[in-house]
């Protein structure tokens, strides 16, 4: 597990990552939003991981963001892994709140 | 590898495991891109080449094109002391280009020496500029993040022959 300071660093850089991502965004193709959103989930599942938070199921989901965010772009394969992996999320915490 | 096979088996990887790759080999692929063709030889370029793994997180941070962690970035910056400063002409657009060949031979060479690179092209500048010290001079245009590979990507959809080729005339056959 992570320390204090070493989660510290783990979402400084996140944090840089999403104000550098809001930045570029303003420019960007808008395809590229959905993937940051996507690859930011993904940065904070890995954070959660260094801190031993994540079960089969989320290291799963986590495991899909990777796979995902290293193939082609393509619009329609993205959209509909996004549908599936929000619909697995809300499932995985129906029982939780 | 053959030329042509490097072409065609050249993918965009963007996963790669924690081996290093040696200084020879960055080396190697800066010197075939510094080979590329540039309008009237300007050679418009300079290359930074990022190993450390404290800059290399700081610049994930800053460069929110890079998915996974490569193991080497190269970034490709354009020398305003070999271009001048004149942006929106012919030649900055040719400049751009050359950057571009350079580009293409890197990312070529790469793939040659089994490893998987992928240009980025969103970045936030002022922030690549900082974290790599770039004087004024030299522009941030591309990254290059690479290593070796965990495995090669399927290739992706192309779009069809005449929809993009034409033999003399565009609208005329573009038979394949």
């Amino acid at each position: 597990m992570a320390s204090t300071d070493g989660l510290r660093d783990e979402l400084l850089l996140l944090v840089g990552f999403l104000l550098t991502s809001a930045r570029g965004l303003v420019d960007e193709p808008k395809d590229y939003g959905p993937a940051r959103l996507l690859d930011a989930a993904g940065r904070l599942l890995t954070v959660m991981a260094g801190q031993g938070m994540l079960d089969t199921s989320l290291s799963e989901i986590r495991d899909e963001i990777d796979d995902e965010l290293s193939a082609s772009m393509d619009q329609q394969r993205l959209l509909a892994r996004l549908d599936e992996l929000a619909l697995r999320w809300t499932e995985l915490i129906a029982d939780r709140f | 590898m053959e030329l042509l096979d490097a072409v065609f088996t050249r993918r965009s990887v963007r996963q790669w495991k924690t081996e290093p790759v040696r200084d020879e080999q960055l080396r190697g692929l800066v010197e075939a891109a510094a080979r590329a063709p540039s309008g009237g030889n300007s050679q418009p370029w300079t290359f930074v080449i990022i190993r450390e793994s404290g800059r290399l997180r700081r610049l994930r941070a800053a460069a929110p094109g890079i998915s996974g962690a490569p193991a080497a970035l190269i970034a490709l910056c354009l020398d305003s002391l070999r271009t001048g400063q004149k942006p929106c002409t012919t030649e900055h657009e040719m400049h751009l280009f050359s950057l571009g060949a350079a580009l293409e031979n890197l990312l070529l060479a790469a793939h040659g020496q089994g490893l998987g690179a992928c240009a980025i092209g969103s970045f936030h500048v002022p922030s690549v500029r900082s974290i790599l010290s770039l004087p004024e001079h030299l522009e941030p245009k591309l990254l290059v993040a690479l290593g070796h590979p965990v495995s090669q990507p399927d290739p992706p959809s192309m779009r069809p022959w005449n929809e993009i080729c034409f033999f003399e005339e565009v609208g005329t056959g573009g038979e394949h």
